[in-house]
């Protein structure tokens, strides 16, 4: 410490070499073209009154501020906000994670037979097309379908009754399989000594999980949530394929608002806007995670 | 408190290896006991099966009279410097020390003071809120050893815990240990690859070899009598010289050649077996083997060689010379003169010999406890004539020599 200024610049220090742009040009050339200009271009078409068709596809102009106002004037967008993140935080961030966190556990102290079994049985529902997804769960929700066998009222159909809950709980099992995976392999990569040692050193299951191996995999839930709820806040095939977003707006998450708002209504212009909102939460979940992230570790 | 260990016929097997075979041993309480052995002969699965973490394929494990087998590593309250640290990542020195006795519902003050206590006795007190990744490899292996020490347990075991400290740091650690095994006399099982702290910790010394116990003795006892050729050659450095001899009888005295002389077994020395004209394989260590002007008047017998290389390391100097055919190491007093390609004369005591048979590598030879040996540094008062009963097992040979009936002195 006491050396340096006396010595010159660092020579430790990273530093940028012009010369490289040279290298970097095509990627940077695709990168813009090709990533950075659309998106820039989607955030533009976000603040006009483009149209699908007539003549406002042609002729139209930028509005200013206008969609936003409409936006917060908009029932229909509210509540598919939080929808949206209804759907995120219950299916994805604590159903999934959760779940998937369990199963991963689960698995790991299972004998091999049953660990085969039921891994590959999760994971088939994941293979499956999320339209074969969406069909299973649609029949076993229906009046006279398993589901109100299954609750003894054959007349129910749940589909109406709790359409978020279902939609939310068929995203859950199709997509747990994802998570568990994540999080059995961050249990594989824990450094088994320092397990024992906690075991040895006479920690309790419960010790030993709370205190050793959570804060050891903490990149990896950090990874995880971050990936399931980017995967999940543009989820739209699912919910699309079981209820067309209702009954009513009961189940119109914010991209299958957006879907209707330009492709049904032609309102090219509010629909990127309100996806505009999508990206932007997303972007604070993923701030939250990053953030959780770096706080310890 | 006091707790003996003991294996019975353990045997582990790691898929189609057999990683520790049929031991037999007992770990007396209080007793301070080495692991030593080459690298991959089952130290560190015969420490991990005492702990709990391997399962046994065969056999009976007991710590203190209690059968151990099916309780899991929480409960059999040993504690483990492992060979690898498994430090806690995330966790400073001062909570990767405190884990344990946390776990057990210490009281907070109770913790801090103790953490405090061997933070200081381990050098650690200035790296307390520090992580793992933060320290030196020897400040880490203090930590492990530390994580330990924190604790009262029924046993220790520790798997090579000073392996990665400064030669000062190490004697100085080692001093702590002993200080705290006479002190606590927790029965210990501590493998290292070092032969001072086998021949100056242990009470007694277990040698293995690919997973089998070659023999369980008194530092002293072990090295004055190896049980065979691998623990002859493993004891003592440098290297014990083997080279090829053979029996003859010449009126009911029998004498044995090697080297190009013959020599009468010395009186008091007697063979267990080997008959006339058998091949065997004489031991002599380097110290025995001496510069014919530095040598004493027990040694009796002259050889003469010319010397290959010299090695000074200070105090004394080790000299490779080939004498009849045959390349041996000797213990040569400093600044001696001797140079390459020298011829030389090289003394040898014929009491200090070591014979085995050429075949089994068993040795043959019993010879009369050097003096000394007896007054051993104190085992504890735990220890009575029958708790010394595990003094010299011996895979194979279950006739116990000398060691196991001279009578003990407890101090
Ligand atoms: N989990 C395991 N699976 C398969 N083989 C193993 C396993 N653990 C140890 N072994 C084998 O068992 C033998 C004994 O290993 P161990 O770790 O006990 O050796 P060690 O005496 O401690 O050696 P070192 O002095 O190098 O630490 C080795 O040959 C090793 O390859
Ligand atoms: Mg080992």
């Amino acid at each position: 410490m006491a050396v340096a200024g006396t010595l010159g610049p660092r020579l430790d220090r990273e530093r940028f070499q012009w010369s490289s742009l040279l290298m970097l040009a095509p990627g940077l050339a695709l990168l813009g073209g090709l990533f950075l200009g659309p998106v820039l271009y989607a955030f533009y078409i976000g603040f006009t009154n483009l149209a699908l068709v007539g003549s406002r596809s042609r002729d139209y102009s930028f509005t200013g501020l206008e969609n936003v106002t409409r936006m917060l004037g908009d029932y229909v967008f509210v509540k598919s906000s939080w929808l949206t993140i209804l759907f995120v935080v219950g299916s994805a961030i604590v159903g999934q994670s959760v779940l998937g966190m369990l199963l991963a556990i689960l698995l790991r102290n299972a004998v091999v037979p049953i660990r085969v079994v039921v891994g590959s049985v999760v994971i088939v529902a994941w293979v499956l097309p999320e339209i074969t997804v969406a069909l299973i769960w649609y029949a076993f929700s229906q009046a006279g379908g398993t589901l109100s066998i299954l609750l003894g009222h054959t007349s129910s159909n749940y589909l109406v009754l709790v359409p978020m809950l279902i939609v939310s709980v068929a995203n859950l099992w199709r997509n747990v399989a994802f998570s568990m995976l994540v999080f059995s392999a961050g249990l594989r990569n824990l450094p088994s000594e320092v397990l024992e040692a906690a075991e040895v050193e006479g920690a309790s299951v419960w010790r030993r999980y709370r205190l050793v191996i959570l804060p050891l995999l903490r990149p990896t839930i950090v990874t995880n949530l971050l990936l399931v709820t980017i995967l999940n806040l543009s989820e739209f095939t699912l919910i699309y394929a079981m209820t067309q977003g209702g009954p009513g707006i009961e189940t119109t998450t914010l991209p299958i608002y957006v879907y209707q708002e330009a492709f049904v209504f032609h309102q090219l212009g509010y629909g990127t806007a309100i996806s505009l909102v999508l990206v932007l939460i997303g972007a604070i979940f993923s701030l939250l995670f990053v953030r959780a992230s770096r706080s310890q570790v | 408190m006091l707790s003996e260990v003991r294996f019975e016929g353990v045997h582990k097997i790691f898929g189609t290896e057999n990683a520790v075979e049929d031991l037999n041993l007992t770990v007396n309480a209080g007793e301070f006991l080495v692991l030593v052995g080459p690298s991959g002969c089952g130290k560190t699965t015969t420490l991990r099966m005492l702990a709990g973490l391997e399962r046994p394929s065969y056999g009976r494990i007991l710590i203190g009279g209690k059968l151990v087998n099916n309780v899991s590593p929480r409960f059999r309250d040993v504690a483990m410097v492992f060979q690898s640290y498994a430090l806690y990542p995330h966790m400073n020195v001062y909570d990767n020390l405190a884990f344990g006795m946390r776990a057990r519902g210490a009281a907070n003050d109770h913790v801090g003071r103790r953490v405090r206590e061997t933070a200081e006795v381990l050098g650690l007190g200035h790296l307390l809120k520090r992580r793992p990744s933060e320290l030196s490899g020897g400040q880490r292996q203090r930590v492990a050893l530390g994580r330990a020490l924190i604790r009262q347990p029924q046993v220790f075991l520790m798997d090579e815990p000073l392996s990665n400290l400064d030669a000062g740091l190490r004697v100085q650690m080692r001093a702590e240990l002993s200080r705290l095994h006479q002190r606590f006399r927790v029965t210990t099982v501590y493998v290292t690859h070092d032969q001072v702290e086998a021949m100056t910790m242990g009470d007694r010394i277990a040698v293995m070899n690919a997973g089998r116990l070659q023999q369980v003795d008194a530092p002293e006892t072990l090295y004055d009598n190896p049980a065979n050729l691998f623990v002859a050659g493993f004891i003592g450095s440098p290297r014990m010289n083997f080279v090829p001899g053979k029996l003859t009888s010449a009126n009911g005295r029998s004498s044995v050649t090697f080297l190009g002389i013959t020599t009468p077994l010395s009186t008091g020395a007697r063979l267990t077996a080997g008959a006339d004209d058998s091949e065997v394989t004489v031991g002599i260590r380097p110290e025995d083997l001496m510069w014919r002007p530095a040598a004493g008047p027990d040694c009796t017998l002259t050889l003469a060689a010319t010397v290959d290389v010299v090695e000074p390391m200070g105090h004394e100097a080790y000299v490779t010379a080939l004498c009849a055919g045959e390349t041996v190491t000797s213990r040569f007093p400093p600044r001696s003169g001797v140079r390459t390609q020298e011829r030389v004369e090289l003394a040898l005591n014929p009491a200090r010999l070591h014979l085995f048979d050429a075949q089994s590598g068993m040795t043959i030879l019993q010879r009369p406890q050097a003096a000394g040996v007896d007054t051993l540094r104190s085992v504890g008062e735990a220890r009575t004539n029958d708790s010394a009963r595990g003094r010299s097992e011996r895979q194979g040979e279950p006739e116990a020599r000398g060691a196991t009936t001279r009578s003990e002195e407890i101090s």
